[in-house]
């Protein structure tokens, strides 16, 4: 089963995955793929590190796949942490400035 | 209202400090995420499913126009642009950032507010009835009492550590609007032959997976006595509830497994041995608090406006929320005024910022600077004059604020749910807001009458389902949301626990079981003035049964 690595990113507390580069970015498309047990290992090795280095909390593996041209998690609880709400939660009011600060 | 001294401001305001330094030290990594989260806990931040989640206090719900300018100013500098208000009467953040958290607070206690005992296995917030001090049915404020707890229970030392979290609530009116049997300890206030008011005492009530109604285990409590026989009460529950499993640790489950009278016995001896000593509450203490909820200064008016009566008479839309969301004031020519936060497909108890500024504006204005937040994630303007109704119904409708749908079937009290919360199972928003455009028509909704509906999107109950009339509780099957539905619940006076229909239903099939059940009611009530808990009390579960699975 083909997996990401997701986590909350600790000054902020915004979902993240693990990049191709080792980065942590928001979109779950641009996750790097684990396709087999020993990479996934070598991974979650390595958001550990990143766990020391207060970057990131709580990583674990999500199981994902290609569906529509997007990568799907697996589970809706997980879907939803990728995607966001399904409601249209923000007032559109919101003014530009405070959009901005938190774009 | 009550203002807090300088011993309160001076706490807080330590208090954020603290903070702001653990905050800091995490951020630098001096402490780990195990060494923080209860530190951040304490503070009410939570990590939910996308961000960090900031859940602020609101005593009794009872709010000024500057306080609620200041959550609306919070909500936009630093969240995106709205709050949610809760079953709790509190309000929380959904996307603020642990950095800013130190700032929001200090904002906070800019105001007299804070986020302190949002979390943790200690005494939360006191909740009271969102028409304390302006109801025409009350017998006396609740809220004076409420603050009295809070302020004993505010960083009370022993009762940091409970078994688990503990709430208390306090209802002044005969109509419990506090769901005060579905607490940790309900105090109803009552007058006895003497005339004299006091309290009744429920102990052990509760919602979560365990649904238990509270026990009465005194009819009248001196007031003088209120922290003492509370003590007495905590000190049998810190003792004996149990701490080896967290699902067994609420006092409404010692409750349960010793029984009420063993309870009431002990509560009684532990009261007995203390009740002389140094809680006993001196009248003057009680007269300087009651002082901060002393009436606002209402002028006497004519019980009946003529402005809004010529209103009512040429505007059916003004007149429909005069009748569904204004209740009768203890003064003449004044209503309550529940502003509804459930229009027509929205998110239930969500406000924006600038909803937020409008309804302090318009408390400033008409309502003696006061705002109340309903357990029912609704804001209430408590004083406001017959007179002035009509504008501040224009207010509220140019706000998009006036829904008219008060205790209606489209008023319906939504946990976060999957969208939001780490802990959920189902998603509840959706369903809400499904239900709430299905049944969207005013006619509809009018013709249905008093209908409660409660969503939870897991069985922790935030959202109250077990006691809905039409209670519905999303949990995950085999991958897939299911919701079940339970019928003939109540958090009032009455309170009752619903009964589970039977199997779930689907995401797709949830709206449609609904509209079953209360079309089965509409064929069998007596007449308009049966509502669903009388009609559903009278001829039980049988005919919702036979329309919800009538094809198996």
């Amino acid at each position: 089963m083909t997996q990401v690595i997701s986590a909350n990113r600790l000054v902020d507390g915004r979902v993240v995955y693990l990049s191709a580069d080792g980065s942590w970015g928001e979109a779950i498309d641009a996750a790097r793929l684990f396709a087999t047990a020993n990479e996934t290992e070598a991974g979650l090795a390595a958001a550990q590190e990143d766990v020391a280095r207060n970057l990131i909390i709580d990583p674990f593996l999500v199981g994902v796949a290609f569906s529509g041209g997007l990568l799907r998690a697996g589970s809706l609880r997980d879907e939803i942490r990728a995607r966001g709400p399904t409601v249209g939660y923000a007032p559109t009011s919101i003014s530009g400035a405070s959009a901005a600060k938190r774009s | 209202m009550y203002r807090y001294d300088e011993f309160d401001q001076t706490f807080v305001a330590a208090r954020v400090t603290q903070f702001r330094d653990q905050v800091a030290r995490r951020l630098s990594g001096e402490l780990t995420e195990e060494q923080f989260r209860p530190l951040r806990l304490m503070n009410g931040v939570y990590l939910q499913l996308h961000a960090y989640m900031l859940r602020v206090a609101i005593p009794y719900g009872t709010l000024s126009s500057r306080q609620l300018r200041k959550l609306a100013f919070i909500a936009r500098r630093y969240d995106k642009g709205y709050g949610h208000f809760t079953t709790r009467q509190n309000i929380q953040y959904n996307w603020p950032a642990l950095v800013d958290c130190p700032d929001i607070l200090d904002e906070l206690a800019s105001v007299e507010m804070h986020a302190i005992q949002t979390s943790g296995n200690c005494i939360r917030n006191v909740t009271s009835d969102q028409f304390a001090g302006a109801s025409a049915d009350e017998i006396e404020d609740p809220r004076p009492y409420a603050e009295i707890l809070r302020q004993w229970s505010s960083f009370h030392p022993e009762y940091s550590f409970l078994p688990r979290k503990f709430k208390i609530a306090v209802n002044g009116a005969a109509k419990d609007r506090a769901a005060l049997q579905v607490h940790d300890i309900g105090y109803q206030i009552v007058r006895n032959s003497d005339g004299e008011t006091g309290f009744a005492v429920y102990v052990g009530g509760g919602l979560g997976r365990t649904p238990l109604i509270a026990h009465k285990i005194r009819d009248f409590l001196p007031k003088a006595d209120l922290l003492a026989y509370t003590d007495a009460i905590l000190r049998v529950y810190n003792l004996e509830g149990r701490r080896d499993n967290k699902y067994k640790a609420r006092i409404k489950i010692l409750v349960h497994e010793k029984g009420p009278d063993v309870i009431a016995a002990e509560v009684e001896a532990e009261f007995a041995n203390h009740r002389d000593a140094a809680l006993t509450l001196p009248e003057r203490d009680i007269a300087r608090i009651e002082a901060y909820f002393a009436p606002p200064d209402l002028h006497a008016r004519d019980a009946r406006s003529a402005v809004a009566e010529a209103r009512k008479a040429k505007d059916p839309a003004f007149a429909r929320f005069a009748s569904q969301n204004v209740a009768p004031h203890k003064t003449p020519g004044y209503g309550v005024v529940t502003i509804s936060l459930k229009p027509i497909g929205g998110i239930p108890g969500d406000a924006s910022a600038t909803d937020m500024e409008v309804v302090a504006s318009l408390a400033e204005r008409f309502s003696a600077d006061e705002i109340r937040v309903a357990h029912e994630q609704n804001l209430v303007l408590p004083h406001v004059a017959l007179d002035d109704l009509p504008a501040v119904f224009d207010e509220l409708a140019a706000q998009g604020l006036a829904a008219a749908n008060v205790g209606l079937v489209t008023d319906i009290i939504s946990c976060p749910g999957l969208d939001f919360c780490a802990l959920a199972t189902a998603r509840s928003i959706p369903v809400a807001q499904r239900i709430s455009e299905r049944f969207g028509d005013g006619a509809r909704a009018d013709e249905i009458g008093e209908l409660r509906i409660n969503i939870s999107g897991c069985i922790n109950a935030c959202g109250h389902h077990h006691v809905a009339h039409i209670g519905i509780l999303g949990l995950e099957k085999t991958g897939a949301e299911a919701y079940q539905i339970t019928l003939g619940g109540s958090a009032d006076e009455s309170c009752a626990v619903g009964s589970l229909t039977g199997r779930g239903f689907s995401s797709e099939g949830i709206v449609d079981a609904v509209e079953k059940v209360v079309d089965t009611y509409l064929k069998i009530r007596i007449g308009r003035d049966e509502d669903f808990l009388d009609a559903f009390r009278r001829v039980g579960m049988k005919p919702f049964k036979e329309a919800l699975y009538a094809s198996e």
